[in-house]
């Protein structure tokens, strides 16, 4: 585990150096932001994808194959791009968190609640349909399910008027408790299948 | 003690059928596993390592079942695939602490040996490397942990002559050690020659033959004749032949060589080409 870690830290550092700069300067922008959820979101969407790019570089660079012949099992190394995910989305948020109090203003359980919610349910999603169909067709099958579930979000909202289009109205009646679970929920879940769709698959 | 035994291994891909394979590599030898292009050479290796699923038999690593012993049992087998798959933007010092990180025997002082020895710039990207300083790379990796069985698929390929001969005596040496072993697949078959201690030759999936080398050079033997010689010979013992502008090379076994008749010696890269040739 220790080793797939390091790996993906140098691949994230070399290949997504620009992502993570904007995201650092999004999230350093974002406690002056006010009520403009942009700056928050755009890190937490672009981190949360940090463990399905990392997978696509795996499969291009051969590493998917190579990594089976060492003592790693395929369900270790599906299980380290989910740790990998909460932890840069723990650090994430970490920061989010120190920035907020010395610098913020506005809610910082709506930001947090916003950006582990788009952090790790949008990873939760798409990394079980990449680990079944492979970094490409996946991503095209994640995009399938995302306008599903777009399309299925404008008609529930529709009903619901204007105060819907706040990110943070959705979460208002929702105790922070029960959110932090049911998204932990669907990551360990999401984990539980990518593992079982990874064994069966033939690389 | 046998360091990898394949009994009755198989992969069905509906267009392809891989086996079964019977196949024995004892501890202190090496194997060459030669086949032309898409032969399932390949495909018996990443069956070996359980990449990819198998229809039927087993694989035993010195005496134990090999789905059992992974992924631990992979501690003890050093791998370089057809394509080294580190990533690009990674240098030589950063894979050595992410394998660091994987193998729990892994040699830094071994390692870093091998990228002197084999004069690779440590700070340099992979990607910026050479073919051929990639596989040095891969190789250096699978020789670093203390490996007992060696699995190699094209090692070779994209080194230059004196290169290769220096990687094909690192394989010897590790061969010194009776409890190691190497499986090594080329088509490079003037190495395999040099190398190995057992040849096997697949061809469209099938086990032609799997021979101590030496005992092939005594088994089977080149008839250089002329036609009409050629049509003297019985035809079930020809078991394989090509016309060149001076008469017919055929391949006999030597026990059933007409009498009298003078067979040469053959190297394993004819007598790998005139079984094909026939089969075909």
């Amino acid at each position: 585990m220790k080793g797939l870690l390091l790996k993906d830290w140098y691949l994230s550092v070399k290949y997504a150096r620009t992502l993570l700069l904007v995201s650092v300067v999004f999230l350093v922008l974002s406690p002056f932001a006010g009520d403009n959820w942009f700056f928050r979101l755009y890190p937490s969407i672009m981190i949360g994808m940090l463990p399905s790019t990392l997978y696509s570089y795996d499969e291009r660079e051969k590493w998917t194959e190579y990594v089976q012949s060492m003592p790693v099992s395929r369900a270790l190394y599906v299980t380290e791009k989910y740790v990998y995910g909460a932890l840069t989305i723990a650090a994430y948020l970490a920061v989010m968190t120190i920035l907020h109090l010395i610098f913020g203003t506005g809610s910082l359980v709506a930001s947090l609640e916003i950006s582990l919610s788009i952090g790790l349910v949008a990873p939760a999603l798409l990394l079980p349909l990449l680990f079944k169909f492979g970094a490409e067709k996946g991503r095209i099958a994640y995009l399938v399910l995302m306008g599903g579930l777009f399309a299925a979000t404008l008609i529930l909202t529709n009903s619901a008027g204007e105060a819907s289009l706040n990110p943070g109205f959705r979460f208002a009646g929702l105790p922070v408790w029960l959110l932090f679970a049911a998204v932990a929920v669907i990551y360990v879940l999401s984990w539980r299948l990518s593992v079982a769709l990874y064994q069966k698959r033939e690389l | 003690m046998n360091a990898l035994e394949l009994r009755g291994l198989q992969k069905n891909y509906g267009d392809f059928m891989l086996g079964p394979l019977d196949l024995t590599l004892p501890a202190g030898c090496i194997m060459g596993l030669v086949g032309e292009n898409g032969a399932g050479k390949t495909t018996t290796i990443k069956l070996i390592l359980d990449m990819i699923s198998r229809d039927g038999g087993t694989v035993s690593l010195y005496g134990k079942d090999a789905k059992e012993s992974y992924p631990l049992g992979k501690e003890e087998i050093g791998v370089v695939l057809d394509e080294v798959g580190f990533s690009a933007c990674l240098n030589a010092l950063e894979v050595g602490k992410i394998m660091r990180g994987v193998y729990r025997n892994w040699d830094q002082a071994v390692y870093e040996g091998y990228l002197r020895r084999f004069e690779l710039p440590e700070k340099k990207k992979f990607k910026d490397y050479s073919l051929g300083m990639k596989k040095k790379l891969g190789i250096a990796a699978a020789l670093s942990h203390n490996a007992r069985l060696l699995v190699l698929d094209e090692p070779t390929g994209g080194l230059d002559p004196v290169v290769r001969d220096e990687v094909v005596d690192i394989f010897s040496e590790f061969t010194r050690d009776e409890s190691h072993a190497v499986l090594i697949s080329s088509h490079i078959v003037s190495d395999l020659e040099k190398l190995c201690d057992y040849i096997a030759f697949l061809h469209r999936g099938k086990l032609m033959l799997c021979e101590e080398k030496d005992e092939l050079c005594e088994e089977y033997g080149v008839a250089r004749c002329s036609l009409e010689d050629f049509a003297a010979i019985e035809p079930s013992a020809v078991l394989g032949k090509r016309e060149t502008p001076y008469g017919i090379e055929a391949l006999l076994r030597r026990a059933d060589a007409p009498a009298g008749m003078e067979l040469g010696r053959i190297d394993i890269e004819d007598l790998f080409v005139l079984m094909v040739k026939e089969a075909k």
